[in-house]
């Protein structure tokens, strides 16, 4: 079992409902050959730095999954005939995963409560978007958790060593 | 008589930013971190010049190739 991450780009004229339809089948896809959904995000519509079928903007979704890589196959050959997805790319995060050890710490609730209410705007803007997905968002827990401050420290950095 | 050393075009930093701070993370889905380190004109800024170690910057090319894969990142700025 490997971790995956994929992001596609959709188009940005797609209604919410169609977006809700493309998440689902995804996740469906991963869980039926024998996958685990770790987490899916709707970045919203974000500006493109290139046109990409001649638009210029588009709606970014990131899967974040466990799975086998004939799994990874299979989602591409979909995403390449899918006509709403402009772009996608799947990157390996971790080469040998156990599927055992996340369906586990799912099954546990986040046990410190006051870590999880004091996680950075980062997650919190991004639940309201995948309703379906808000419990993955919550069970995902400690090493999520243990990236999101960094990252919300890190542009700030950058924006001063620029100046 | 030596000449008097040119003057840098560049502020070189010495050090590498990501050595040095352990909380900057390089990832292909942070455009404002990877903006830091590519040109006006979308081309990588090469370690000579930015001071990234080896190791980090690798991981920095592959960041910013995947960032331009999926636009958010410029593969060039055409110039007007």
């Amino acid at each position: 079992m490997r971790r995956y991450e994929c992001v596609v780009i959709l188009e940005p004229e797609l209604p919410d409902d169609d977006i809700k339809n493309f998440t689902e089948k995804y996740s469906q896809l991963i869980k039926t050959s024998s996958g685990e959904v770790i987490k899916v995000e709707d970045w919203g519509i974000k500006r493109l730095a290139y046109l990409v079928k001649k638009k210029d903007k588009g709606r970014y979704i990131l899967f974040d999954f466990v799975g086998v890589p004939s799994l990874i196959s299979e989602m591409e050959r979909q995403l390449k005939i899918a006509e709403e997805v402009m772009k996608y790319l799947s990157v390996k995060l971790e080469d040998s995963v156990e599927l055992e050890a996340f369906k586990a710490a799912r099954e546990v609730p986040p046990a410190p409560a006051p870590e999880a209410a004091a996680l950075p705007e980062t997650t919190g803007t991004e639940e309201p978007e995948a309703p379906a997905q808000e419990a993955a968002v919550e069970a995902e827990q400690q090493p999520a958790e243990a990236e999101e401050p960094a990252q919300a420290v890190a542009p700030e950095e950058g924006k001063e060593g620029q100046a | 008589m030596s000449r008097p050393p040119r003057k840098r075009p560049f502020p070189r930093s010495k050090v590498c930013r990501f050595c040095a701070d352990s909380s900057l993370r390089m990832d292909y889905k942070e455009p404002n971190i990877l903006k830091v380190f590519i040109t006006e004109r979308g081309k990588i800024i090469p370690r000579r010049i930015s001071g990234n170690c080896a190791k980090h910057q690798r991981q920095l090319t592959t960041a910013i190739k995947r960032a331009r894969n999926i636009a958010i990142l410029p593969f060039t700025v055409p110039r007007r």
